[in-house]
């Protein structure tokens, strides 16, 4: 009986030692382009709204790597819906914040419209000065994957440098894909960085920036310990 | 003859189609991309004051030593024949691009003796804090590997260097090489939202891919390598003994550029 018990307590052990394992764990990795609406006058006055096209490039290996199928479908992602809500600007240093309400749609496609195959040497479907024929609505047809609600948006970019950066908490609010997504980490993060001027053959004009970046979930540290441990700290 | 050559070229050319990564579907302007599998670590860093929304940051003592490790995700061209695999089944195929970034050491933007700060901290408006450091100097390698054994990320094994980091970052055939131009990272906390970027330049010196590079592509030197630097404690980005969680790319140059013409229009041109 003992023998018995100190099994089942050996393995419930190694089953809360599992967490102990856990870290930060990246949900989707991206790159595309961004760009505001109205275009043009001060970048990302108030009132303004903040979008994103672009491709995914990563999957969680655990959660989303076994259900894609890169081969077959594109997916692709499109941000919307942030609205500039305040706005500073001092030593060349952009500062935005957004008003809660934006959100992000990853979609499977296996029309490969965006994607404009084959590619190289075909441009994907960005086209010039958006919105426009094909952005964003090639990149946010198909099926959605998952969707996200954004809050706590902001951005900034430094002109002396010449780099920046967007970051908002992000929460998964559906997709087909959610249900592989432990619901305890549908809340998370979501970051991107902005970078140069769009330049290049592929590059399309009218968009502000090419970014790269990815939704990011924080998982809180746990560590294993053993039933004496934790009754000593009662003592 | 002519016929059946075209023919075959024809099939080739489809039969390359028909095996081209599927990675090409995110090509845009981009060299090769890195995404949640790089981290870094330095010899002397330390980490800021608890902010209101209980994390901290990591931030560097001039003359802290910093290393960067990674896995690459993506290749385009002239490196689109270069694609990771790291989910085969089959442990034995699974093909890993990893790359380490050496040799950069924090040198501002502050001031003063070894060993004192070198990470500016600075206030964002009423609640917020900016942070910024420079690293002088840098290399980067980046190689090709099977089987992959690289630790991943949810798996970094803790306080580097150890056993793993960098050495299985570092092992396997050379295929690129080159200086980086320093490195500048620049962070930002704003209420909850935390964010931050890296940005320097690179250009390729060596590698048995060195070649391919040098001959299809004008890339010149100092082309840019960026992407988003997280220094958040201690969850949200860092593993145990990291200071930091990157992901961003290699941009390309642009090609050369070409213009279709006649032999006419070209002679015209001699006349």
């Amino acid at each position: 009986m003992k023998r018995k018990v100190s099994l089942l307590l050996f393995t419930a052990l190694l089953a809360f030692a599992v967490p102990a394992l856990a870290a930060d764990e990246a949900l989707l990795g991206f790159t595309g382009y961004d760009f505001k609406t109205p275009a043009g006058g001060t970048y990302l006055a108030i009132g303004d709204s903040y979008q994103a096209v672009g491709f995914v490039t990563y999957f969680n290996p655990t959660w989303l790597q076994p259900y894609v199928d890169p081969g077959a479908n594109e997916y692709t992602f499109y941000q919307h819906g942030l609205v500039v809500n305040s706005y500073s600007f001092s030593g060349n240093f952009l500062f935005v914040t957004f008003a809660n309400g934006g959100s992000v749609e990853y979609y499977e496609d296996p029309s490969f419209d965006a994607t404009n195959p084959p590619n190289p040497p075909n441009c994907p479907r960005y086209g010039n000065n958006p919105p426009n024929a094909t952005s964003p609505s090639t990149f946010s047809n198909g099926t959605l994957a998952i969707s996200g609600s954004l809050a706590n948006a902001t951005l900034y970019y430094d002109y002396n440098s010449n780099q920046g950066a967007f970051g908002a908490d992000m929460t998964i609010t559906g997709g087909v894909d959610a249900v592989y997504v432990p619901p305890g980490s549908w809340s998370g993060w979501f970051m991107s960085g902005l970078f140069n001027t769009p330049s290049g053959p592929c590059a399309p004009a009218g968009y502000d920036h090419i970014l790269s970046g990815e939704c990011r979930h924080p998982v809180t540290a746990t560590t294993g310990k053993t039933w004496g441990a934790l009754k000593k700290l009662y003592r | 003859m002519k016929r059946k050559i075209g023919v075959a070229a024809l099939l080739a050319m489809m039969a390359l189609g028909a095996f081209t990564p599927s990675a090409f579907a995110q090509c845009t302007n981009i060299l090769i991309k890195f995404d949640a599998d790089c981290f870094s670590y330095e010899s002397d860093a330390f980490l800021s004051a608890v902010q209101p929304d209980g994390f901290q940051a990591w931030r560097s003592n001039l003359g802290s030593q910093l290393t960067v490790v990674g896995l690459c995700t993506l290749f385009c061209s002239p490196l689109n024949g270069l694609v990771p695999d790291l989910t085969n089944p089959d442990p034995s195929q699974r093909v890993e691009y990893s790359f380490v970034w050496t040799s950069l050491t924090a040198s501002g933007p502050l001031s003063g003796a070894p060993g004192s700060p070198a990470t500016s901290e600075t206030p964002l408006g009423s609640t917020g804090t900016r942070w910024a450091t420079n690293y002088s100097g840098g290399h980067f390698y980046i190689y090709k590997n099977q089987p992959a054994d690289a630790p991943r990320d949810g798996s970094m094994p803790p306080g580097p260097p150890n056993a793993t980091v960098p050495a299985n970052f570092q092992n396997g055939t050379l295929i690129l090489e080159g200086p980086l131009n320093g490195l500048i990272t620049s962070s930002v906390r704003s209420s909850t939202t935390w964010s931050g970027t890296f940005t320097t330049t690179y250009s390729f010196t060596g590698g048995t891919l060195y070649n391919t590079v040098l001959q299809s592509w004008n890339y010149g030197g100092g082309l840019p390598l960026q992407g988003n630097w997280c220094l958040k404690y201690p969850t949200g980005c860092t593993p145990s003994g990291y200071t930091a969680h990157a992901d961003g790319q290699w941009l390309p140059a642009s090609p050369t550029g070409n213009k279709h013409s006649t032999w006419g229009a070209i002679k015209e041109l001699y006349r």
